[in-house]
């Protein structure tokens, strides 16, 4: 649903990636009542109507279109707007337009459509459904290699920390992009370890701990760091085999970036309940990555993905902004 | 820097900080260590263990003869690869390069052919060479010339479509076939034209000037290219395309490995010293290489003599069309090994 004539052509190419067929609409009431699974997914474009509340115009689209996931578009106060839209359950990802993240833009004549390779990715994900963690490859062009390390500790977790950071260190990044990776990478993998695990009664285990503290997991619930480069983008993948983590918690966590107060300061304090292993972490990956993406498989696995642009400056990298997407 | 034996290591000749930054990243994302030297005279020689690639960017003397500079650099690395990058008068430097010296690679940097009103492009506001152009083109110098189709210019899992075409009228099927790709894609008149004109002409070339006799005569290439041809069975020519959202590659394979970098040159020239005018209906004019080079942003050749021939096109279809086209063109020539034939284009 979309009037911007870049984001329609934009799409109309990412959605070929994943084989899909367009319909447009050029706002909720133009939608065709549709039975559920009619449709693979709607994609609001929320710079149709920027004056309403995004969660406003996803219950629209969800009226229109029963129990079909919406994948959210945006380039007017698009940072915003895209975490606003969080907030409605039927929202399973957020796609910034290109010229739209750092600017504040006043026209959609001066935004390109969003980034149609990673669009691609994303909808290529959600049609083929994996029942296995994908790992950083669909980010990357074909035959990247990848390296591998299992973390079973905090101490493997520095370890996983370091050949990365090594690895990144080959490549020749400013320092800038380097610690957007470290941080991405340090995050994941601090929720991997601490977060996530449950006992057999579904409890956390670690996530109270100071994350000082050392910690080792169990063999069977050790944590799989994969990561890999193309020259243009940076890719790493954590995977935990709790699959533990929940749409909502994601929501609320990605939601404090509209608090004014930094996001520590939204930080779920001592006593409160730990909310399945996606604090703070999920906000720092989110803004340090061009894509976060959120892979569950309930009581199986869940596995986060995060991609950086590493090419050309780090300046223009962070104006790319950060799209989300949850596979669940 | 001295480097440990049987580390892979690149040498660069580069003053240009965005050339150095983006083939360090590439180069090392494919797990090459990079040194770089502002000219060709500082290259260490016995210190770089396995150099498997050297990069000289042909603006380190941008007033002196591209054959010269690349001369220089070669003397140091006698058996390396070697690949051009250029952004001053890239175009016509790289084809230098590319036909009067021993360069198989040649890449433009990003912004080479974004002329500013009533100029050249000056060092400073040019890019790099193109990550994924390098990376990929190291890539496939690492793991050698068999024929991967498309997919090492596609993000994983993009999916690739295949067509064996074995006539023209196969032809002229697979060609129906890539445009409802394209269309279905929402590409639209120059695009899609760009998409047309190299995918048509990697299949002319393939089913007219590719084919060989026995003896290794070509067999079609005198014909004219209206006439139907058709292929035996163990002739089939297969293409292959996909596309990433971004990226849309076409691959033509032929059976005959017949394309030598000459012939590729020969008809680069024509590029370089301006293009004729098609004669309609003559056979082997070379006017299909020179269209398709410049509708792609990659050309790749790869050759194993008398057994395989795929020459791949890699086309920017994101943005606008402008922009992809002002991108450039890089072109790779691998070969499996030597041996030289007048065949193909």
């Amino acid at each position: 649903m979309s009037r911007h004539p870049a984001t329609l052509k934009h799409v109309a190419q990412a959605l070929a990636v994943a084989n899909l067929s367009p319909r447009q609409a050029i706002g909720p009431s133009f939608l065709p009542r549709s039975a559920p699974g009619e449709f693979e997914l709607v994609l609001l474009d929320l710079d149709i109507d920027p004056a309403t509340p995004p969660p406003e115009l996803c219950a629209q689209v969800a009226a229109a279109c029963k129990d079909t996931p919406i994948l959210v578009l945006a380039g007017l106060n698009a940072r915003h707007r895209l975490v606003q839209a969080l907030a409605h359950t039927s929202v399973v990802g957020v796609v910034p337009k290109i010229g739209g993240w750092t600017e504040s833009v006043a026209s959609e004549a001066k935004l390109e459509g969003p980034d149609e390779q990673s669009l691609g990715v994303a909808l290529r994900r959600r049609v083929e459904r994996a029942a296995q963690p994908q790992g950083p490859a669909p980010y990357l062009l074909a035959g990247t290699a990848l390296e591998e390390r299992l973390v079973g500790s905090s101490t493997d977790k520095d370890d996983a920390l370091g050949v990365l950071l090594a690895d990144a260190a080959r490549f020749g990044l400013s320092d800038e992009k380097v610690r957007r990776i470290e941080t991405a990478a340090d995050e994941l993998m601090l929720n991997a370890v601490y977060d996530a695990p449950r006992d057999e009664r579904g409890k956390t285990l670690h996530a109270d701990i100071d994350r000082r503290t050392p910690v080792v997991l169990a063999a069977q619930a050790q944590v799989r760091v994969r990561w890999g480069c193309d020259g243009r983008t940076f890719a790493v993948s954590v995977a935990d085999r709790f699959g533990a983590l929940e749409r909502a918690t994601v929501s609320e966590h990605i939601q404090r970036l509209l608090d004014a107060r930094s996001p520590r300061l939204g930080r779920s304090g001592a006593g409160q309940q730990s909310t399945g292993g996606a604090g703070l972490g999920l906000v720092l990956t989110y803004t340090a990555a061009n894509t976060l993406a959120l892979q569950v498989s309930r009581g199986r696995f869940t596995e986060a993905t995060a991609a950086l642009h590493i090419a050309g400056s780090n300046r223009a990298a962070v104006a790319r902004g950060s799209a989300l997407h949850i596979y669940d | 820097m001295h480097v440990a034996k049987g580390t892979r290591s690149a040498a660069l000749v580069s003053r240009h900080g965005p050339t150095c930054r983006r083939v360090a990243q590439s180069l090392g994302a494919a797990g090459v260590l990079v040194h770089t030297s502002p000219f060709p005279s500082e290259l260490p020689v016995d210190e770089l263990g396995d150099v498997v690639a050297l990069l000289v960017d042909l603006d380190v003397a941008a007033g002196e003869a591209a054959g010269a500079l690349i001369a220089e650099a070669r003397g140091r690395y006698p058996d390396a690869p070697l690949m051009a990058t250029a952004g001053v008068e890239a175009r016509t430097r790289l084809l230098d390069a590319l036909c009067e010296a021993d360069v198989n690679h040649v890449i433009p940097k990003r912004g080479a052919l974004t002329l500013p009103r009533g100029g050249v492009p000056v060092l400073g506001s040019l890019e790099g060479p193109d990550e994924h152009d390098l990376f990929a083109a190291v890539r496939r110098l690492l793991d050698g010339p068999e024929s991967p189709g498309v997919t090492p210019y596609l993000l994983a899992g993009a999916p690739v479509h295949e067509v064996s075409v074995r006539s023209s009228q196969d032809k002229d099927a697979a060609l129906e076939k890539i445009i409802a790709f394209g269309e279905s894609m929402g590409l639209t008149g120059e695009k899609l034209r760009r998409v047309e004109l190299a995918a048509e002409e990697l299949l002319m070339n393939a089913l007219y000037d590719a084919p060989r006799n026995a003896d290794g005569r070509a067999r079609n290439a005198s014909l004219d290219r209206r006439e139907p041809v058709t292929l035996g069975a163990d002739e089939t020519v297969h293409l292959r395309y996909g596309c990433d959202g971004q990226t849309l590659a076409v691959a033509v394979a032929d059976p005959f490995g017949s394309l030598s970098k000459k012939a590729v040159t020969d008809r680069l020239r024509k590029v370089r010293d301006g293009i004729p005018k098609p004669n309609a209906g003559v056979a082997g004019a070379g006017l299909g290489l020179v269209m398709t080079y410049s509708v792609a942003n990659q050309l790749i050749f790869a050759v194993s003599p008398g057994r395989l021939t795929e020459v791949t096109a890699v086309l920017h279809v994101g943005g606008s069309n402008r922009a992809a086209q002002e991108r450039g063109t890089a072109v790779h020539f691998y070969v499996a090994s030597s041996g030289e034939s007048s065949g193909g284009w």
